[in-house]
């Protein structure tokens, strides 16, 4: 068993207080660094993990952004496809008006006779829709 | 649907429209053009089917640029809802952040500040003191 003998080490500590307390304030001094940057190393890690929650954050806004585009994109084709399929069919069903219109003016230059017995009527009708004057 | 069969049947085998060119003195009061039954009929339905097609145009046009219109609106509906939601995060986050950051600096404050304030300026007089000994001697 070690057996300190206090008195030896007061006398000791008497001698050489000016070594023991350098070296008690240099520890001290070396905890209180090592303390503060601990703390600082706390707030580091603190703001590093906000930053690494705010890039996540943000890559699955954008991801999301992304696809809600991309979707409006798709619905804005579909759309432009829809148009476009309506239009040539109202373009189809136009001719076909047009068609019967001609046949229908044939009919009538037919029946009315407007070549030959009626032909102030056709006259009219082309004075109506071309201003021009006729002459018989 | 027979009917219009029936009717484009009867276009296609119609007299194709024909004209002649009537000099003076031919059977004309003046030198012209002359147009059969079928081109006068052309010739008459033309405003109709120019106003038709016109409309028609309009109306596909202006349907193309409001569908471009929409898809437009809708990007800038989604970038606002995104910064919004960038916006948001970061002032969660920085919020998150200053609550941790003001959790940690109140963990290191003493809530005892005037035994620590005695405390700091006895250490202050006892540590000169003992310099003062110190380089004295």
């Amino acid at each position: 068993m070690l057996k300190i003998d206090w008195l030896k080490v007061l006398g000791l500590a008497k001698k050489n207080w000016k070594e023991i307390t350098i070296i008690v304030l240099l520890l001290t001094v070396i905890g209180k660094m090592h303390y503060d940057y601990r703390q600082l190393e706390t707030a580091y890690e603190t703001s590093q993990e906000s930053l690494q929650n705010q890039i996540e954050g943000l890559q699955d806004i954008h991801a999301e952004e992304l696809q809600r585009k991309e979707q409006a994109l798709q619905n804005y084709r579909e759309a432009l496809d829809l148009l476009e399929r309506e239009y040539e069919k109202e373009r189809g069903e136009i001719k076909i008006v047009v068609d019967e219109r001609i046949v229908e003016i044939e009919t009538i230059i037919d029946n009315r006779k407007q070549f030959t017995e009626n032909k102030q009527e056709l006259a009219d009708k082309i004075e109506d829709e071309f201003g021009f004057q006729y002459v018989p | 649907m027979f009917l219009k069969a029936l009717l484009f049947s009867f276009t296609a085998y119609a007299t194709p429209p024909q004209f002649t060119i009537l000099g003076e003195d031919e059977p004309a009061p003046f030198e012209g053009v002359l147009f059969n039954k079928r081109g006068i009929a052309e010739l008459l339905v033309l405003p109709e089917e120019y106003r038709l097609e016109c409309d028609l145009e309009v109306e596909y046009r202006i349907d193309v640029q409001a569908t471009e219109f929409q898809l437009e609106r809708q990007n800038f509906q989604i970038r606002l809802d995104a910064l919004v939601q960038e916006y948001d995060l970061r002032v969660d986050q920085k919020d998150i952040e200053i609550t941790a950051l003001q959790e940690a600096l109140l963990a290191q404050a003493p809530n005892n500040k005037w035994w620590w304030f005695v405390g700091g300026v006895a250490a202050g007089i006892g540590v000169t003191y003992v310099a003062y000994r110190g380089f004295s001697e």
